[in-house]
């Protein structure tokens, strides 16, 4: 008995020996990551993320903001992701990532959730989990699969859809043309509890068809399709169902030294039930959304310039949207103005528009935080937004981007601020003039220590549009933030 | 009684003595240099080995090394006309010089009788030193040889730096271990040299001189210096580049009109922005800019060195086939694509032809694997260990992907280089260390591997003892048979540029 209870550990070790021997050795182990650590001095950002400065009477940032002045708010923010992926071979990998992140001093142990943990005695449950998905090429064929809970960034320089979503992607390759074709499930909300229906029934999808061709090594032409469909009977507009067809054409090409970029996209669609009645009370949708980029070296960095236009919504619709519509949506079915699922990152902005580049993440604030300018697709207001930048090598470790943005609504709604003089909208279009500068400095290949300054001149879209704190009618104090931080990535 | 204390004072004095005549005298031949004769290379060797060879006896012996050695013994030998002078320097393995010695001979067949009676010199006078204990280096531990000797391809022999990978381990005779044992590459070996400003991370080799040194081009980040090497790596030229600009590969090729071209690749806002310089006057000049395109000078598949370029796309960071370029001015011509397998790119790709002439292209991939391909670009064989391994890389703004990774920028690593040589056989680097977690990469060791296709697989032939620090980059000199290891040995920072050492090691 002695013997066989030997014999058992032994086969027990061996046996364990092997099944950790055989990953090891078949396994590629890789890891990415990220830490950002941001200290932020700003009148309008607070750490919570969303518009800032929206709707015909703006918005202070905290309650207690009664005085002539905006108060000063002062928070540190950090954020860690960690990406690991488990390699078998090179046509198969899992693909996850998670990430930590708080604002210090906020809530700690069992009273934090995600996004916290940063207060007196940490210990928070606050790991998330970004993405979990299987990665794949399918035997025989040019295609590779990516199957789950997965980063997604359309073509038109994300200002459809940015964000980490479930679903399945297909990328062929087929010589100088790359085909994409997916569908993401955005929402199911039979998971509420709300419909009492089948699973399935009551969605939010995607359906992506992208396709690229490289024409030379100069010049890659593209078309996108995204189906944007939704069961779920949204509740603003009051709709039963809605589904958005995007078409666009997009195009990258070099002349001599300069860069050029840009997309032009439709989207058309109904929202059916607009009114709750039936679902032949439709209203339809018929937007636009165009975007040309150039860069080009000059001196010691790149000269880059940029227009972004979305169409919007006029006050009175009617059946008839023109509003260009992103995916800001929420559980519940509700078309949400904080949900940062678009973006556009080459504008260079901190606090215009919503740039993840440059940003935070979900505590990002921007004037224009979706890219309709709107907080539902009756309202939004559009946008044409013009920057300019410089980015400069100044030393092999320092550099310095300097950057200036102007931003119009494109229409006219219910959402643009009153004057409290005349009681009437104001007539200007233009939200405002960003300046902004950001340098940093490389202590290591991976860690950069990073200074960020922006102010904005708000425009006459904004003229007497709050009530200051004498009690009469004025401007909103123009937006500023600095931050202080530290990169470190690898 | 005292009888027994005689015996015993007869007894201790003899085995007091016995030490010091026990004890032999280890010589190392490092080196013999040739001057004046036809195939000097040839010559040096077989100099060094009869030398070597004849000094061995009963008080001397000699090693393989001149880490085992207590004298270290150089020499020349020069002919003039049809006379032949010998001439030999022993020094301590310290440096002290203990004797020196010369035979002289008529014609060359008096060679190798002289070389016996320079050994026989040497022996006589080493002998009376060593008995007369006039040399107090004999009583330390021998050291190692770094100083450079007075020759560009003096390479101090250092056996212990190449071996060879089918034995490197032999079971002892007896009992459970095993003894790693070292083969030497033949009776040669290796020259450091002194710490060179700059941490570098590309090395690319130009022409030899009249004089025998060797032109040594290295770039760091932004700065390019030239180098001539002969006893000494000396410092000639250097140029600095824009802080915007990336130094991603440095090459060198002879041009059309016979001057020498240093294609310096670099990456400017995200866009190869290639310059081709030019030694005149013994300065870097630049004789063309804003080149579209990546470039390498290597020896496909062992054949002539050539210049071959690939381009970006505006996605693909390295795009399409492989040409052959051909430089006019500012003008790049491009001819003869060459397809890339998966994985590869001009960076980390060459070809090498199996038994059959068939065409075979090699890689590294990503993930440090080296895989072979056939003549169809059909996958045929994989590594089981990684080699590999580059600190170097560019930086692409990569908007697309700026929420995700929470970075503005990819970053492209840049590998290894895979040489082939003109016997078919394939050289490849390998740096190993503790922190390599994806982008963030520090080697600490490196070496180079030989391979060599056994119709199935590539077959460990050999390989170089680590280096104590990352190595940047390689290339074996093949006309000399040298093989030139380009080291980090402290990296650049904030208020320093590093440095690096280059060795060079004999490969026979």
């Amino acid at each position: 008995m002695k013997f066989n209870k030997k014999l058992v550990v032994l086969a027990a070790a061996g046996a364990l020996s092997a099944a950790t021997a055989v990953p090891a050795m078949a396994f590629e182990n890789e890891f990415h990551g990220m830490y950002k650590l941001k200290y932020f001095i700003s009148n309008y950002e607070t750490g919570g993320g969303g518009p800032i400065l929206y709707g015909p009477t703006p918005g202070k940032p905290v309650a207690d903001d009664t005085t002539q002045n905006l108060k000063t708010n002062n928070y540190f923010e950090q954020r860690a992701r960690l990406f690991y992926t488990a390699k078998a071979n090179d046509d198969l990998k899992l693909v996850t990532g998670f990430e930590i992140d708080s604002v210090w001093g906020d809530y700690a142990q069992s009273g934090a959730t995600r996004n916290q943990g940063g207060a007196l005695e940490s210990d928070a449950v606050n790991l998330e989990t970004k993405w979990v998905y299987l990665d794949f090429k399918i035997p025989g064929t040019p295609t590779r699969t990516t199957v789950g809970i997965q980063p997604f960034k359309d073509q038109l320089k994300g200002i459809f859809l940015d964000a980490d979503v479930a679903g399945i992607m297909t990328k062929t390759s087929l010589g100088a043309t790359a085909l994409n074709v997916g569908y993401l499930r955005l929402y199911d909300n039979s998971y509420l509890g709300a419909t009492g229906r089948a699973r399935g029934m009551d969605d939010l999808d995607v359906g992506v068809i992208e396709a690229k061709y490289a024409v030379s090594k100069d010049l890659n032409v593209g078309g996108v399709y995204y189906l944007y469909a939704d069961s779920r009977r949204s509740t603003t507009p009051v709709a039963s169902a809605a589904m958005i067809h995007t078409v666009g054409l997009t195009a990258d090409a070099k002349v001599g030294a300069l860069a050029l970029s840009g997309f032009a996209a439709y989207q058309g669609g109904v929202f059916k039930g607009v009114n709750g009645v039936n679902d032949n009370d439709s209203a339809y949708l018929n937007a636009l959304a165009y975007n040309v980029a150039a860069k080009m070296p000059i001196g010691p960095g790149s000269l880059r310039t940029a227009l972004l236009f979305t169409s919007g919504n006029a006050e009175n619709t009617g059946y008839h949207l023109t509003g260009w519509v992103g995916t800001s949506q929420s559980k519940a079915g509700v078309w949400s103005s904080t949900t940062g699922t678009s973006t556009y990152n080459e504008s260079g902005m901190l606090l215009l528009n919503r740039n993840a580049a440059a940003g935070a993440g979900t505590t990002d604030s921007s004037i224009v935080y979706n890219t309709g300018n709107g907080t539902n697709p009756g309202n939004m207001q559009g946008l044409y937004l013009y920057t300019l930048g410089y980015d400069a090598t100044i030393t092999p470790k320092c550099y310095a981007n300097l950057n200036v943005g102007f931003a119009w609504t494109a229409h006219n709604n219910s959402l643009k601020p009153t004057d409290k003089v005349t009681n009437k909208q104001n007539a200007s279009n233009f939200m405002g003039t960003e300046v902004n500068i950001e340098t940093g400095y490389k202590m290591y290949d991976n860690l950069t220590a990073v200074v960020q300054a922006g102010y904005v001149i708000l425009g006459g879209y904004y003229k007497n549009s709050v009530t200051n704190g004498a009690g009469s009618a004025a401007d909103p104090e123009n937006p500023y933030t600095a931050r202080l931080g530290l990169n470190y990535l690898f | 009684m005292k009888k027994l204390i005689i015996l015993l004072v007869a007894l201790i004095i003899p085995l007091t003595v016995l030490p010091s005549f026990a004890s032999q005298i280890r010589v190392f031949v490092a080196d013999m240099n040739a001057v004046g004769v036809p195939n000097r290379d040839e010559m040096k060797n077989t100099l060094q080995t009869l030398l070597a060879s004849r000094l061995n006896g009963e008080r001397i012996v000699a090693v393989g090394s001149a880490a085992e050695a207590n004298v270290v013994v150089t020499g020349t030998y020069v002919t003039i006309g049809k006379v032949f002078s010998l001439d030999a320097l022993a020094k301590t393995s310290s440096g002290k010089t203990l004797t020196r010695a010369f035979v002289q001979g008529e014609s060359q067949d008096e060679l190798i009788p002289a070389v016996g009676k320079l050994a026989d010199k040497l022996s006589v006078d080493l002998t009376k030193i060593y008995s007369s204990d006039q040399s107090t280096a004999t009583q330390t531990a021998p050291g190692t040889i770094t100083a450079p000797i007075n020759s560009t391809s003096s390479i101090i022999s250092a056996k212990k730096d190449i071996i060879k990978s089918e034995q490197q381990i032999k079971p002892a005779l007896t009992g459970e271990f095993i003894k790693p044992q070292e083969i030497e590459q033949g009776n040669t070996g290796a020259w450091m040299s002194k710490r060179l400003t700059g941490a570098a991370n590309l090395m690319a080799i130009g022409k030899t001189l009249p004089d025998g040194s060797r032109e040594v081009f290295l770039a760091e980040d932004q700065r390019l210096s030239y180098y001539t090497q002969g006893a000494t790596m000396k410092l000639v030229a250097e140029a600095e580049f824009s802080p915007a600009d990336m130094i991603v590969s440095l090459d060198t090729i002879e041009a059309a009109d016979g001057n020498l071209d240093v294609y310096v690749t670099i990456i400017r806002s995200d866009e190869p922005a290639s310059q081709v310089w030019q030694l005149k006057s013994g300065k870097l000049v630049q004789v063309a800019e804003k080149l579209p395109y990546f470039f390498r000078a290597f020896s496909l598949a062992g054949g002539p060195k050539t210049l071959y370029a690939q381009a970006m796309g505006r996605e693909a960071d390295f795009f399409g086939d492989v040409y052959e370029a051909t430089r006019s001015g500012n003008n790049i011509s491009l001819k003869n694509p060459i397809k890339m397998p998966r994985f590869g790119d001009i960076y980390s790709f060459n070809q090498f032809r199996n038994s059959d002439g068939k065409l075979m292209t090699v890689v590294i991939n990503p993930d440090g694997y080296l895989v072979v391909y056939d003549s169809v670009l059909k996958e045929l064989w994989r590594s089981n260990d990684k080699f590999g391994g580059s600190e170097l890389y560019f930086q692409k703004e990569d908007l697309d992907n700026a929420r995700a990774t929470g970075d503005r920028f990819r970053w492209i690593f840049l590998n290894q280089r895979i040489q082939v040589t003109a016997k078919g056989e394939v050289l490849v680097g390998k740096n190993e260390g503790f922190w390599v977690l994806g982008n963030a990469r520090r080697y600490k060791k490196g070496a180079v591997y030989c391979f060599a296709w056994n119709g199935s697989s590539l077959e460990e032939k050999w390989r170089t003892r680590d280096t104590q620090n990352y190595m940047p980059d390689y290339w074996l000199d093949e006309s000399r048979n040298e093989l030139l290891i380009l080291q980090t040995v402290q990296r650049s920072g904030i208020e320093t540029r590093g440095a690096s050492a280059l060795a060079i090691k004999k490969v026979e």
